[in-house]
């Protein structure tokens, strides 16, 4: 960065001699500071030669490129606009105001410029790059391929170009060329800045695969520098993975995330429902402990209380839902979580217990189906067929497409002696059930 | 009064340190280890065991012991030259290793199950093994040898990975037919790779396509007719393993139930016309109460509540709940797997062969489980689950409620292993049922019942005239003052496993003398046989 200034600034020194000597000397004040990495002080004796000399381009430039420096875009371009006012034949400044327009969005602007700086020179290869990158994302993907795949080895050059190219590439329906794009990042040094960017284009384009690859291919202790798009993206891939059940690669995926942001709930909860998925039930309880610390909700409670069961830590559990329930004393999905493992643990000294507690979940939030639908079950299992039947059809006006609720409901039915009805509600059983394997 | 005290003491203690079961593997010379070809590629096929037959081959009175070996995969870490093997009962508490003699010893495929069965009706079993891609059928020559007779027979189910077999009489003509569990469209090529927490390890069922059940009509002359289709049952796709045969629902008819990994169990009705129906849905005997297929892997049925009606076993994967399934002499069937204890006994195990056995001749069906997990490394993620696994022995109370004698089965079953295979049959022909286990990549299991506190017992050894010979189908009704004790001889049964087809009752502590049974011949005929003495078996002969 420093190099690349002073030889920004060295580069232009020539034509600070054509300046007011006091303006020169502030100008060449400014050249040392910023030798020394000193951009603050720089600016202020470039501020001051351009209150000395308003109209001198060679000092707007440079000022312009500090600010710039200092991720002070706009206020950069103020000064730069007014450089190519002043002359408009500064291919600098106008090189520079595009690459500030294109970042903050300006498209239009920064497209004509870059349009001004390729017609005086074609062979303008930054003009072309950035007229490239301007061009995608103002949809002209044709055009910005054009103009990426004429400058040779870009990957080599610019790598931040190839995401960019890709998603061209995608936007205009050739996802293999977009692969093959993508592919040159992987196995690569890169960037973890281009690696995200060519991550969510790859899911953009929902091509999961490379963007999995991309992703992975972050070290984790680089993936904090990604900032909050990074973790959005990390977990919007682990949602998607997820959703696919490619648990595997999620929970990889997610574990880079946790790895660098350690507190975000968003990404440690992620994990840890990963991991209840693939049934690690020890890992998943040691990332709700986390997940619960940094959010004391109830849900986390819960979910932490549920993986210690699953992971066969049936007493700390139990505690875990007490704690909860007190902290809570509101929330009637603790009970009914609760109460309905009880049920599923099957020794008949938690039975009543269970009961008790899947009828207080009911009685604190009446919109619960899981309580119902235990419920029922233990009333079928009693041999009250009625009780159950009610419990079934109230779970039903909450979830009509539940397909368990239509097989339980069959066998009522059944027992009851409503064989109609019972073939009836197997048929819509059987229905949703293929449904719910045709779509997971 | 001193020594009688004392003398009362040491009965007490020595009754208290009593086994049911012991352990008679080594002594009785059994060294043969299953082979499953494991290998980096993990092939679903290693995973999944290999079966065992109890039969007496040379018609000697002793029951003797067939082992089917797996075989070899593309990439097997072991050089090992897999072999069945054969051992013959010497009646002293030994078994010699006949194998090779028997021309029992290499099979060109990959071995998975047995079904013992005597299909032309010589009085000598022959033996049906099963594997992948094909499938064999062993004639018993009369003279300790067998001869492979499959092409002869048509018989090889080309192209499957077979899993349990069982022979039945379906359309009761007197020859025994065949039915051919195929567990899921499989192939060497391109290994599926899966991992769990990091390792690969073996993928999940459901990454493998069900496939479709074979059923071979005996046509006689050695010859079967694959009727698969004409029975109804091509459009049966699903990941079978156990299959029992019996009649189900009392019609004189034997019926079908199937397990089935991650699909739903079949139950299929004979039809009486050659054909097969489907009730296992309506029936509720091939989904859990939510709706959902488990991992079926063995099966049995028999009597467990004294009602008279066969009940299902079937073994499943942990957390799913091995399943009991009382038939009430209508359908459907009342799941009991909660009530019967047989949920939290079970819940942390992942099940394979199983077998009703009244253990201690109360009267009463007891239950034998083996077991064992899949992943080598699931402790990683749970504390109440394991990679190796005890055997269980349940005990009935007669209700069809269990508890778990871990603590008097013996030494076995306080020990874990991977066990798959299980056969049940009393190889001293003492009346005490005995059993024998099989485990992945290990020696089986041979288990002697030692239990002397058992009550009397009365065995019967059937032999079919007009029916099939080993008069598979047959129901037996023993009266035990006011209880009736029914037991069938189920073709199947267990996982890819063979029986003894001797029937025993226990008649627990105050015996009668004699008893009376009533013998329900497949082939419809129903025979009544009185005065016979207890403590011993009988054997009858179908009338002509």
């Amino acid at each position: 960065m420093l190099r690349l200034l002073s030889a920004f600034l060295t580069g232009i020194a020539y034509l600070f001699g054509q300046t007011n000597s006091t303006a020169q000397q502030h100008a060449e004040k400014a050249i040392e500071f910023a030798q020394h990495g000193d951009l603050r002080s720089a600016e202020g004796e470039l501020r001051k030669a351009v209150e000395i000399s308003p109209d001198d381009s060679a000092l707007l430039t440079s000022l312009g490129g500090i600010l710039g420096m200092e991720g002070e875009l706009q206020r950069a371009n103020a000064y730069l606009a007014k450089a190519v006012e002043v002359n408009p034949k500064d291919g600098a400044a106008r090189r520079n105001l595009a690459a500030n327009q294109w970042q903050l969005g300006q498209f239009k602007e920064a497209h004509q410029n870059l349009d001004r700086l390729l017609n005086a020179n074609p062979g303008d290869r930054v003009a072309t790059y950035l007229l490239g990158m301007v061009s995608e994302r103002e949809g002209n993907y044709e055009r910005s391929i054009a103009l990426l795949e004429s400058i040779p080895d870009i990957g080599e050059r610019q790598q931040e170009a190839l995401p960019v190219l890709a998603s061209s590439y995608y936007h205009t329906r050739r996802p293999q060329q977009a692969r093959a794009i993508l592919q040159k990042l992987v196995g690569r040094s890169v960037k973890p800045e281009v690696l995200l960017m060519g991550g969510r284009v790859a899911m953009d384009a929902a091509d999961y695969g490379i963007a999995g690859a991309l992703l992975s291919q972050i070290p984790s202790t680089e993936v904090n520098r990604t900032g909050h798009a990074g973790e959005e993206t990390y977990l919007r891939l682990c949602r998607i993975l997820s959703e696919r059940a490619d648990y595997e690669k999620a929970l990889a995926i997610t574990s880079k995330a946790v790895h660098a942001f350690p507190d975000s709930y968003e990404a440690v909860s992620m994990k840890a429902s990963i991991e209840m998925k693939l049934s690690y039930f020890s890992q998943a309880a040691a990332s709700l402990q986390a997940a619960a610390r940094l959010n004391p909700s109830p849900e986390a409670k819960r979910d932490l209380a549920v993986a210690e069961w699953r992971a066969g830590e049936r007493q700390k559990a139990a505690e875990e839902f007490e704690r909860a329930m007190r902290q809570f004393p509101r929330d009637g999905q603790i009970r009914e979580t609760y109460g309905t493992l009880l049920l599923e643990d099957t020794s008949p000294e938690y039975k009543a217990r269970a009961i008790e507690l899947l009828n207080e979940a009911l009685a604190v939030d009446d919109s619960l189906i899981e309580a119902r639908y235990q419920l029922a079950n233990n009333e079928f299992e009693e041999g009250r067929l009625e009780p159950a039947l009610g419990y079934l059809t109230s779970a039903l006006k909450l979830d009509p497409d539940a397909s368990r609720l239509h097989f339980a409901l069959s066998r009522v039915y059944r027992r009851l002696g409503r064989d109609s009805d019972a073939t009836r509600e197997m048929e819509v059983y059987q229905k949703l059930k293929a449904a719910e394997q045709t779509h997971p | 009064m001193r020594v009688l005290i004392l003398g009362l003491c040491a009965v007490a203690a020595t009754a208290l340190a009593q086994d049911v079961f012991t352990d008679i593997t080594a002594p009785a010379g059994i060294q043969w280890k299953h082979s499953s070809g494991e290998s980096k590629d993990c092939y679903l096929i290693e995973a999944m065991g290999g079966g065992v037959a109890f039969l007496d081959f040379d018609n000697d009175g002793l029951l003797d012991i067939f082992l089917v070996t797996g075989g070899t995969t593309p990439h097997a870490s072991s050089k090992q030259v897999p072999h069945n093997a054969l051992y013959r009962n010497l009646g002293n508490g030994k078994f010699e290793d006949v194998t090779v003699k028997a021309g029992l010893d290499r099979i060109p495929f990959y071995g998975m199950g047995v079904a013992v069965g005597d299909y032309d009706n010589d009085g000598y079993p022959d033996l049906y093994i099963t594997g992948y891609p094909t499938s064999a059928l062993f004639h018993n020559n009369r003279d300790g040898t067998f001869t492979n007779v499959t092409d002869l027979a048509g018989v090889s189910n080309p192209d499957k990975f077979a899993a349990s077999a069982a022979w039945f009489d379906y359309d009761r003509d007197g020859r025994l037919d065949l039915f051919v569990t195929n567990y899921a469209r499989f192939s060497y090529d391109g290994p599926q790779h899966c991992s769990y927490n990091g390792q690969p390890t073996y993928c999940a069922q459901t990454a493998y396509q069900g496939d479709v059940p074979r059923l071979y009509h005996n046509d006689g002359g050695g010859k079967f007719t694959d009727v698969t289709t004409r029975a109804n049952l091509s459009n049966l796709k699903g990941r079978a393993l156990g299959v029992v045969a019996i009649d189900v629902d009392g019609d004189g008819w034997p019926d079908l139930f199937v397990a089935r990994d991650a699909s739903p169990n079949l139950l299929l009705i004979n039809a009486h016309d050659g054909t097969f129906q489907d009730n296992g849905l309506a029936a509720e005997i091939a989904l859990n109460t939510d709706g959902i297929a488990r991992a079926g892997m063995g099966a049995d049925a028999g009597d467990v509540t004294g009602n008279g009606w066969p009940a299902f076993v079937i073994t499943n994967f942990h957390d799913e709940r091995h399943a009991l399934f009382v038939y009430p002499g209508r359908f459907p069937f009342d799941e009991q797997t909660v009530s019967s204890g047989l949920a939290r006994l079970t819940r942390s195990f992942v099940g394979w062969g199983t077998h009703f056995l009244d253990f201690d001749n109360d009267g009463d069906l007891d239950l034998m489980i083996v077991t064992g997990h899949l992943n080598n490394i699931i402790e990683q993620t749970r504390h109440d689950v394991s990679y190796r696994e005890p055997p269980l022995l349940l005990k009935n109370d007669g209700q069809g409620h269990f508890q778990n004698m871990e603590k008097l089965a013996g030494p076995i079953f306080q020990q874990k292993f991977r066990a798959r295979g299980l056969a049940v049959g009393d190889i001293d022909n003492d009346g005490r049922i005995d059993a024998i286990f099989t485990r992945l990549n290990d020696s089986p299991v041979l288990l002697k019942n030692t239990w002397t506190q058992g009550g009397a017992w009365v065995g019967f050894q059937l032999q079919g005239t007009r029916s099939n010979r080993d008069a598979i189908g047959a129901k037996v009704l023993v009266a035990l003052g006011e209880r009736k004790l029914v037991r069938w001889i189920t073709g199947g049964s267990s996982y890819l496993s063979s029986h003894d087809k001797r029937l025993i009752f226990g008649l627990g502590q105050h015996p009668p003398s004699t008893v009376d049974a009533e013998i329900h011949w497949p082939s419809g005929r129903i025979q009544t046989v009185r005065d016979l003495p207890v403590n011993r078996y009988h054997k009858v002969t179908e009338p002509q």
